[in-house]
């Protein structure tokens, strides 16, 4: 098995849907998959969360744990019926009624996402389930898309990282040859009807003003409402993203604007 | 079209930027004083975007949204040069 990328240096790169691949090896066992809480948060207006293990980009100003680095070391498996269990019961708790998967892809570990989605379909207490992704294997295996969408409670928020192949190798490690993908992604969800909207983090530290005019015009060009509805993310001043600005080579107090 | 409809979505899209995920599309109108047009009422509960990505699928709000976001989306790129 070839090196696993944890936190991303400068000029680091790699095939993420190979990372897809090893961080499954890791993080999925059968149809079960490793979580490290359960838990609500205010997001959303309120929103019951399985907090997973593993990604397949190595985003430097990734907000996540260092689950997301070290998967090996990190969290312990659920199989897709204690997930949802565990997801229902904060839920009723906290009494919310959406719910999701988040810190890490939550597309990696297929069969235990298609499971869980199976079994929150069937639970009262969850109205809506909010699927965020970087799109990278739903723009691979379009019938991945199909599959997702064919739960009635499931919306899906595409996260883009960059509105360039270059920048997209330079901030997730991601080969810019895969570049295309999430946006094959969004495409589908269109051309299914799919209950989805699309993030992307332009904050200007991060993504120059010109790169966002393309963005922007780019999804104008595949479907003007999708632009209009875009969420723009900006990027806080997390632990783990601390840590990833330091070992990426920058200064986090300067980017943050506490050092000139 | 109602023009005055399109208008009104253009400044739920607008004031979407300031808050558009963590509160209720009903209560961003509220707390900006702007009118929600009724058609997107039964999508009051929803967080703004989602709302609006919803009320995307329904045939007759499609076009009303689409127009809404030529206008919107012209001046937001426009805003760039």
């Amino acid at each position: 098995m070839r090196e696993y990328p944890r936190m991303l240096k400068r000029g680091d790169k790699f095939n993420p849907l190979d990372v897809a691949k090893q961080t499954e090896s890791i993080v999925c066992k059968g149809d079960a998959r490793k979580y490290t809480a359960f838990y609500v948060t205010g997001v959303y207006g309120g929103i019951a969360t399985g907090y997973v293990v593993g990604c397949c980009f190595r985003c430097y100003f990734c907000w996540t744990d260092f689950s997301r680095d070290f998967p090996e070391a990190y969290g312990e498996y659920y199989s897709a019926e204690e997930a949802c269990e565990n997801i229902v019961k904060a839920a009723r708790k906290w009494k919310v009624n959406k719910a999701r998967i988040s810190g890490g892809e939550p597309t990696l570990c297929r069969k235990h996402l298609l499971r869980l989605l199976e079994l929150i379909e069937q639970r009262n207490e969850i109205k809506l389930f909010i699927l965020e992704t970087n799109g990278l294997l739903f723009g691979a295996d379009e019938s991945y898309v199909k599959d997702v969408i064919s739960f009635s409670k499931v919306y899906v928020r595409v996260s883009l990282k960059a509105g360039d192949p270059e920048a997209l190798e330079a901030r997730t490690g991601a080969s810019k040859e895969f570049f295309e993908l999430p946006f094959k992604a969004i495409k589908s969800l269109l051309d299914n009807n799919a209950k989805f909207h699309v993030a992307a983090m332009t904050d200007p530290r991060i993504m120059p003003p010109d790169e966002r005019k393309r963005l922007l015009e780019r999804l104008a060009e595949i479907d003007v409402f999708l632009a209009a509805n875009l969420e723009e993310e900006t990027c806080d001043p997390y632990e783990g993203t601390l840590v990833r600005m330091q070992f990426y080579g920058l200064d986090p107090l300067a980017f943050f604007g506490r050092r000139k | 079209m109602s023009l005055k409809i399109k208008e009104e979505i253009k400044v739920i899209l607008e004031i979407s930027e300031l808050e558009g995920e963590d509160i209720t599309l009903r209560r961003l109108c509220s707390m900006f004083n702007v009118e929600m047009p009724s058609k997107l009422r039964e999508y009051g509960d929803l967080p703004p975007r989602i709302a609006l990505a919803i009320a995307y699928l329904d045939r007759e709000l499609r076009e009303l949204l689409k127009e809404a976001s030529q206008d919107f989306i012209r001046e937001k790129i426009h805003g760039f040069s």
